[in-house]
């Protein structure tokens, strides 16, 4: 009879679906990787550009989740079948960040259009890049890409980690990594009129397998009133509760 | 021969009569598709003109303060206030800023007076002014160019105005160009952005 009991047992443990108590996928833009861990350290996190993670979702990853720094990302997977209607759930700005003893001498962002300085920027398709160029293009600034020493970096945190290395001068990234590296970095903030508007995306990704409970947790938690205290705490704006 | 007076009642009868220079969304102007930088002029118009048509709104509330024309002359205003920002969004198209990413905040201190009230109108008129008159030094596309001189003509009238009620005559033809980081500044006073960081 005991044996009965055990074989039942083993064969209810095999009968339980591949990957249910193993850890959720979040697939994450990188200027999120301080606050998520912080907010939920039970997912396994894949942090980088949300145009490499949306192209690894397409591909067929096994992501449960889907956290992008714009929209356009999360909005094509949505409109593809791949992952459920994307909700905001924060915002950011952009500032331009130096090393702290600053030997570029830079005040501003006008200060580029001196030249000879080396700038890292995002390539252009990751939501740093588009959002940086899109600034530039407002403060008629985009010369500044050509008259500076110009290194393109495929996320936020490469960026974040050269200036603050010394490798660059200065470099465009959100206020919440500035914030995240001040021991080694300043940040100058850019003009209201000219930031983009920064909007964070979140849904869950739709495939055979994926742990959509799992996925709708964590979702419920980052948009919760301790998700959106963790999110204030590391720097990001919130947008008004939907 | 006209003299000052005429000048000045010239002003206010051009606005309330619907301006010299027609609106540009009536006059049939080709679609802008704006080039590289030429973004910077369009997205400041499209933010002060918001800015612009929240102060002629809030101005015409003002009691005891206008006379009917005087009045009438603003809601003009408002009203061309309103075509500028649709001209700008949709030349800004999917860079446009929408209308819930700022909000505007206009001192009301300046509301406490017709003076006061006048000269930050006038303030901000100057200031589109100034923009625009580089923005059609220096804009590539040629449409988006045309859609900022006629913006640029459209508020030196609304200018005029605003110098013509508070019996301040426009001297000295159009403003000077005013340098869009320079203008950036002033404007940034005026908006709140929303969902802003707070640390």
């Amino acid at each position: 009879m005991r044996r009965l009991v055990v074989l039942i047992i083993l064969m209810a443990a095999a009968a339980v679906p591949a990957g249910a108590d193993a850890a959720l996928n979040v697939y994450a833009a990188a200027s999120l990787r301080n606050v998520f861990p912080a907010l939920d350290g039970a997912p396994s996190y894949n942090f980088a550009g949300s145009n490499t993670l949306q192209r690894q979702i397409d591909n067929g990853a096994p992501a449960d989740v889907f956290a992008s720094a714009e929209p356009a990302e999360a909005q094509a997977l949505f409109r593809a079948g791949r992952c459920t209607r994307p909700v905001t759930f924060a915002t950011n700005i952009l500032v331009l960040l130096i090393p702290k003893d600053n030997p570029g001498s830079i005040r501003s962002a006008y200060t580029l259009r001196d030249g000879g300085k080396r700038l890292a920027i995002g390539t252009a398709g990751v939501p740093i890049g588009n959002y940086t160029r899109l600034l530039l293009r407002r403060m008629r600034l985009s010369s500044i890409l050509d008259s500076n020493i110009v290194s393109q970096e495929t996320d936020v945190a490469s960026i974040t980690a050269k200036v603050a290395l010394g490798s660059a001068d200065a470099g465009f990234v959100y206020h919440t990594d500035a914030l995240a590296s001040r021991g080694r970095t300043s940040e100058l903030r850019l003009p209201k009129w000219a930031q983009p508007a920064v909007r964070y995306k979140l849904c869950a990704v739709v495939r055979t397998g994926a742990d959509t409970s799992g996925a709708q947790a964590f979702i419920r938690k980052v948009s919760s009133n301790a998700g959106r205290s963790a999110l204030r705490h590391y720097g990001f704006g919130l947008p008004p509760r939907g | 021969m006209i003299d000052r007076a005429g000048f000045l009642r010239l002003g206010v009868a051009t606005v309330v009569g619907g301006a010299i220079v027609p609106s540009a969304a009536s006059a049939g102007l080709p679609n802008p598709v704006p080039v590289g930088d030429d973004e910077g002029f369009l997205q400041f118009g499209a933010l002060a003109e918001r800015v612009s048509l929240v102060y002629y709104r809030r101005a015409v509330k003002l009691r005891g303060v206008w006379s009917g024309t005087e009045r009438t002359a603003l809601q003009a205003a408002a009203r061309q206030k309103v075509t500028h920002v649709q001209q700008l969004t949709a030349a800004l198209g999917a860079d446009a800023p929408s209308s819930d990413d700022y909000s505007v905040v206009l001192p009301d201190s300046a509301f406490r007076t017709r003076a006061g009230t006048l000269s930050l109108g006038a303030r901000l008129e100057r200031l589109l002014v100034g923009v625009y008159v580089s923005g059609a030094g220096f804009t590539a596309d040629s449409a988006s160019r045309l859609l900022l001189s006629r913006l640029l003509a459209n508020d030196a009238q609304h200018l005029a105005a605003l110098c013509a009620l508070d019996r301040q005559p426009m001297v000295g033809g159009l403003p000077e160009p005013v340098d869009l980081a320079a203008a950036g500044d002033l404007l940034d006073q005026l908006l709140k952005a929303n969902g802003y960081p707070t640390t």
